[in-house]
């Protein structure tokens, strides 16, 4: 193999992807030593300067760019910075369904049984946006760092809001239909104090953790 | 009246629909969603999968080029998310496809200097990401970007036209102005040199 053919794969590899994404593998593999690291360098340095794709709606619904975009839209559109983009996320690195990081959580924070489905409201809040990330306790973040294998730092950072102040109504109806958050469990009205259990209930220390609250 | 004036003063949102919104470039976009955000107009979300869908696939070709491929998805979607929050919070630096780029950098060494996979690369700061780290290891930035850097940009775009866009010297000798064919071959020539032996020598290219 020569420079002439890299550069013909690369030829090749480029032509290709202007008709549908092209995968680099196939032309990589003709290659071995500084030809295909060249070939490589050469994919890539295409790839980082390669038109954004036109949006396709089919495609998207299928690409796991439409995972990632709910995501964004919950931290854009939320009041708990990117919690929603991160927090799934560390879970899944962890290898955790929500009900075990719930389960954890409670358990870390010394909730009673009777706590644990407050626990996961407010955690299912966090995660979609709606729980006021300023409001949370060093302690919910210290016990859900331990659960999740990160510092709360980490995960105080991340609650940071986006673009200056707290988000309103008008940031969450632009993302409204982002994700389509259960609103049994997201709106915000549902996670203070009092309204999270009855009228006749007053707030516990499970409030005051993740609302300042109670 | 006092808010009728502050209104007055703010650009007026002028929502768009599809089409209007995928001819917008990618800084312009990002403007949009947060000002559609603002506004609480619908069409951030349009906008957002629009920026999300057609940069994700350049992404995650970059990345399975570095990473296991059972890696992938994971990262690339990581990298996304951390380059466009930090556009919205400020601490983003530049133009966001440059800055996209930066971050792709910089997650994959993240990814082999903090071991496979163990956790989520540390969000970006404002600071330039691309120098040499605490720990001594090299600039993080492709080889391509290392090479071409000190160009100037006439050869830059030379560079572009002919590498990376599979134009001829006619081609470049268009788009530039005093520049012959002669002079474009013999740019590429010596960038593709340069090539070589950057990464004869050992250089960027590590494979997962």
């Amino acid at each position: 193999m020569t420079m002439a053919d890299v550069d013909r794969l690369l030829h090749d590899f480029i032509e290709a992807d202007r008709d549908a994404p092209a995968d680099p593998m196939p032309y990589l593999e003709r290659l071995e030593g500084v030809d295909r690291a060249e070939l490589e360098a050469l994919i890539d340095g295409y790839l980082a300067r390669a038109p954004r794709r036109p949006f396709d709606a089919a495609a998207f619904e299928r690409s796991p760019a439409r995972a990632v975009a709910e995501d964004l839209g919950r931290s854009l559109g939320g009041v708990s910075g990117t919690w929603p983009a991160l927090l799934p996320r560390l879970r899944h690195r962890a290898r955790l369904r929500r009900s075990d990081v719930v389960q954890r959580l409670a358990e870390e924070l010394h909730a009673e049984t009777g706590q644990v489905e407050k626990v996961a409201r407010y955690y299912h809040g966090m995660e979609q946006g709606a729980l006021p990330s300023a409001l949370v306790s060093d302690r919910v973040l210290e016990a859900l760092g331990r659960v999740l294998g990160v510092p709360a730092d980490r995960l105080r950072r991340a609650g940071k809001d986006l673009g200056g102040g707290v988000a309103g109504p008008a940031e969450s109806g632009a993302f409204a239909r982002v994700g389509s958050p259960d609103p049994a469990h997201v709106d915000p009205g549902t996670l203070m104090p009092g309204p999270a259990g009855s009228d006749d209930e007053p707030p516990d220390e499970i409030d005051s953790l993740f609302t300042g609250l109670g | 009246l006092l808010e009728n004036s502050v209104q007055k003063s703010l650009p007026q949102f002028r929502p768009l629909d599809e089409a209007g919104l995928q001819r917008l470039d990618d800084d312009a976009l990002i403007d949009y969603i947060r000002r559609a955000r603002a506004a609480g107009h619908p069409s951030a979300r349009p906008a957002l999968a629009i920026l999300v869908f057609g940069r994700m696939d350049s992404i995650e070709r970059r990345v399975r080029l570095k990473v296991p491929e059972h890696e992938v998805e994971d990262l690339a979607a990581d990298i996304l998310v951390e380059a466009i929050t930090s556009s919205f919070d400020g601490r983003s630096v530049g133009e966001f496809t440059s800055w996209l780029n930066t971050i792709t950098g910089r997650a994959i060494a993240d990814f082999y200097r903090r071991g496979r996979g163990r956790a989520l690369p540390e969000p970006a700061s404002g600071a330039d990401p691309v120098t040499a780290s605490e720990e001594g290891e090299v600039d993080t930035r492709d080889v391509i970007e290392r090479l071409m850097a000190p160009l100037r940009p006439d050869h830059r775009r030379v560079i572009d036209i002919m590498v990376f866009e599979n134009g001829t010297a006619a081609d470049a000798v268009r788009a530039v102005p005093g520049m012959t064919e002669g002079n474009a071959h013999q740019i590429v020539s010596r960038f593709r040199r340069a090539l070589r032996d950057e990464l004869g020598d050992g250089g960027d290219t590590a494979s997962g």
